[in-house]
């Protein structure tokens, strides 16, 4: 493997590591910019948008606490997957595409409970995390592949 | 045998002689290349059987070491997540320290969180002002003061930032944590506001304002400070203790026994709720604050850590004021309580004299000796007690004092008590009453069409003192109208009988209000031009002392002679949108009552003048006469 498809392959997997950490690190941002739950975080937060009148068609509060939660934890998954798997494996895209379903599922729910206005950086760094891990995850081969170098003699050692 | 040897000669004829340096050169470059195909197989989707290497390559126990290290960083990460949801359940306010405690209350202040912000106060103080605030905030959205209840503060920026504070210990578990620098910004933006809150705006353009924490006190020689206190094991902000600490320094009285009203929780209170609401009355009777200050929980108002302070400063009040006794009596008192668990609502009902006259309370209906002439009715409509006051209105005779019970004592708890007149506001107010308040009754969804003839009926005492039709007018109109009440205000009132008991407010197709409008008070409204005006009838402030109150607007030409006559003579206007015409038809007393507008609530009129205090509004030529045409907006 070339020197080119080894930087390429560090930088899809720095992606995917790096998806990883948003996606953790998005549970220990804001979720809300300003206003009632700004200071709360995960079921807390949920409580108290959803006491104030707020709700989500089909997403009860425990199903938008699970939601919250399911955020950081899949980037902790995403981690757990890349040591034991690699981030081209068929794990770790199985992972990667459920943290952009879940991440996208969270921001919606959270747009639509608290206004595109007030959204902190939270949800914002959870869908990054999401589309970095995708990225990281399917990244062409052809990109990967470095260029061949010249043909070598192929002929088995003979004795 | 030479067979034999013939197949291997051919054997060893195959290929290109090599010696054995070629031989050792072919396989490592065998090795290579099948390191590298299973790498790139690896990469290309990891299916594929690994190739065992020949060789054990430095480079890939590396990665793999990497690799784990990165799984057991997932591993620790899930779990921290998983600690993190559990200790999310369990719940954990107020802060790891006093400072801590502080930062997190600016931190809510700067994000416009009230509900953070009532969290991180002392939780025994606040009891259940969180629950108040979300239903004040789910009414304010349900009204349309607010575009959405999460951020009731929308449009108004809050910003605390620089702040340096420092701690002192004043007992175990309780901290006065002293603001050494910080500014505090605030701002406004309008057009964030809701609709209506706009529309009640008006005029007004953005503000903003700017203020050093460090110097709030700074006129009376004070620190700025804010005292926090331990809670299992948590920090919280008191309020109760910051005020009483500010009142200690500022008067300059003994400190505060710290903690000492919990150590002492079972020789205060009273031993029933019955007894707690009595023996808290007969201590006021008797002036003997030491006994009314162990009346109150130590936990919710720590007055009696600072007995000695209260008490020494009463003294000196007392001393400088001159007088021995105020007069206040009890004459009869009665309770009736009902206990739910450690908590109890009792009902009072008492009367008594002071020096001023009688006084009698019944529930949440106070009459002192100031208000027989002009009682506020209880209970009723909230638009009686101005901007400022309206939270009174939740008062009426179902209302309670809570008694709350700590360690088998019982004790009258003024926040539960506050918090459940203001739940009861809240959930009474009506748009009906806030647009009035806020002077935007043409907001009021209408009640119809305005008939002319018909009489219109504004009951006392209840939010239907406001009443808003639509009226299809065309230009050159002339309006006219009568308002007649149900019963006569008392001779001690009669200064106040010449003025109409109700106003008329007119507002035309665009919105805006036009026209001091005198016609209830025989001075007819021209109508400007053709459309659907919004037609305001409201109660006015001073007939408070009569009961119903009738209005009829008739065109001019067919009202009848008494609609015609003013009440106190005086100048004879109409008015336009262009201003008003005014052509004097007595020379008749010169009182002049201006127009009640928001921001002055002159609270009761004076009886030795006419004149009620007021801001006059004037459009074109200034009328030489007006009447009081609405409620106080406060």
């Amino acid at each position: 493997m070339g020197e080119g498809s080894r930087r390429r392959a560090r930088f899809a997997d720095g992606c995917y590591l790096g998806g990883g950490a948003a996606l953790l690190a998005s549970a220990f941002m804001r979720w809300i910019a300003r206003g009632a739950g700004s200071g709360l975080r995960g079921h807390a937060l949920v409580d108290t948008l959803v006491a104030l009148g707020k709700h989500v068609p089909a997403l009860s509060v425990a199903r938008l606490t699970i939601l919250w939660y399911l955020v950081p934890a899949l980037g902790a998954v995403s981690w757990i997957v890349y040591g034991l798997l690699g981030a081209r494996s068929r794990g770790a895209r199985i992972v990667a595409l459920a943290a952009l379903l879940v991440s996208v599922l969270a921001a919606g729910a959270f747009r639509q409970l608290a206004g595109t206005a007030r959204l902190g950086w939270g949800p914002k760094v959870a869908l990054l995390g999401g589309f970095a891990l995708c990225a990281g995850a399917w990244v062409p081969d052809a990109w990967l592949r470095a260029r061949r170098p010249a043909a070598r003699s192929s002929e088995p050692a003979s004795v | 045998m030479s067979d034999m040897r013939d197949a291997l000669n051919e054997l060893a004829r195959r290929g290109a002689p090599r010696g054995f340096d070629e031989v050792l050169k072919g396989a490592a470059s065998a090795e290579r290349d099948a390191a590298e195909r299973d790498a790139a197989a690896r990469d290309a989707g990891g299916d594929d059987l690994d190739t065992i290497p020949l060789v054990t390559a430095e480079p890939v126990a590396r990665r793999q070491s990497l690799s784990s290290m990165i799984a057991a960083a997932g591993v620790a990460a899930l779990v921290l997540v998983g600690t993190f949801a559990v200790s999310a359940v369990v719940g954990s306010g107020g802060a790891g320290s006093a400072e801590a405690a502080v930062r997190r209350l600016a931190d809510a202040v700067s994000h416009e969180d009230i509900l953070a912000a009532a969290d991180v106060l002392a939780p025994e103080e606040v009891r259940s002002l969180h629950g108040t605030l979300d239903h004040a905030a789910r009414k304010a959205a349900e009204l349309q003061l607010v575009q959405t209840a999460s951020a009731p503060l929308a449009g108004v920026d809050f910003n605390i930032h620089g702040l340096n504070l420092s701690t002192e210990s004043l007992g175990n578990g309780y901290a006065k944590v002293t603001i050494d620098a910080g500014t505090f910004t605030a701002a406004t933006h309008k057009t964030q506001f809701s609709p209506l809150m706009q529309k009640v705006l008006r005029e007004s353009d953005d503000n903003s304002s700017q203020s050093d924490l460090a110097k709030l006190a700074e006129n009376d020689n004070l620190p700025t400070f804010v005292v926090a206190v331990r809670h299992d094991g948590r920090w919280y902000v008191s309020a109760a203790y910051t005020v009483l600490e500010y009142v200690r320094e500022y008067n300059r009285v003994p400190a505060a026994d710290f903690g000492s009203g919990e150590r002492n929780i079972s020789t205060l209170g009273a031993e029933s709720p019955d007894a707690a609401v009595q023996d808290s009355m007969r201590a006021l009777q008797r002036e003997d604050w030491s006994k009314l200050i162990s009346m109150a929980p130590p936990s919710e108002i720590p007055v009696y850590d600072y007995r000695d302070a209260l008490t020494t400063l009463a003294r000196r009040n007392k001393a400088e004021s001159d007088r021995s006794t105020s007069g206040f009596t009890i004459d009869s008192m009665s309770t009736a309580s009902q206990v739910n668990g450690d908590t109890a609502k009792v009902t009072l009902t008492a009367s008594g004299t002071t020096d001023s006259g009688h006084w009698s309370l019944d529930g949440g209906c106070f009459v002192g000796p100031s208000d027989e002439d002009f009682p506020y009715p209880c209970g009723g409509d909230p638009v009686y007690f101005g901007l400022v006051g309206t939270p009174l209105s939740g008062l009426d005779k179902s209302s309670t004092v809570t008694v709350v019970k700590q360690n088998g004592r019982w004790f009258v708890s003024p926040v539960s008590t506050v918090l459940d007149v203001l739940d009861h506001f809240i959930s009474q107010l009506d748009r009906r009453s806030l647009f009035t308040l806020l002077d935007i009754p043409n907001q009021i969804p209408p009640d119809g069409p305005l008939t002319l003839g018909r009489p219109i009926v504004l009951p006392a005492g209840t939010s239907q003192g406001t009443k808003v039709f639509t009226f299809q007018g065309h230009e050159g109109q002339n309006l006219l109208g009568l308002a007649t009440a149900q019963s006569k205000p008392s001779s001690t009132a009669s200064s106040y009988e010449n003025y109409p008991p109700a106003a008329v407010r007119m507002f035309a197709p665009d919105g805006s209000e036009f026209g001091e409008s005198g016609m209830l008070d025989g001075q007819s409204l021209t109508l400007p031009s053709n459309g659907t005006y919004t037609v305001v009838v409201q109660r006015s402030y001073l007939s408070r002392r009569v009961g119903d109150v009738t209005v009829t607007i008739w065109d001019a030409a067919d009202a009848p002679a008494a609609a015609k006559q003013p009440h106190d003579g005086g100048s004879s206007c109409t008015y336009t949108l262009l201003g008003a015409s005014c052509s004097s038809t007595s020379s008749g007393s010169s009182s002049s009552i201006d127009r009640i507008l928001p921001g002055n609530n002159s609270g009761q009129p004076s009886t030795n003048d006419r004149r009620v205090t007021a801001t006059s509004v004037a459009r074109g030529p200034s009328p030489t006469f007006a009447i009081p045409t609405t409620v106080p907006h406060g």
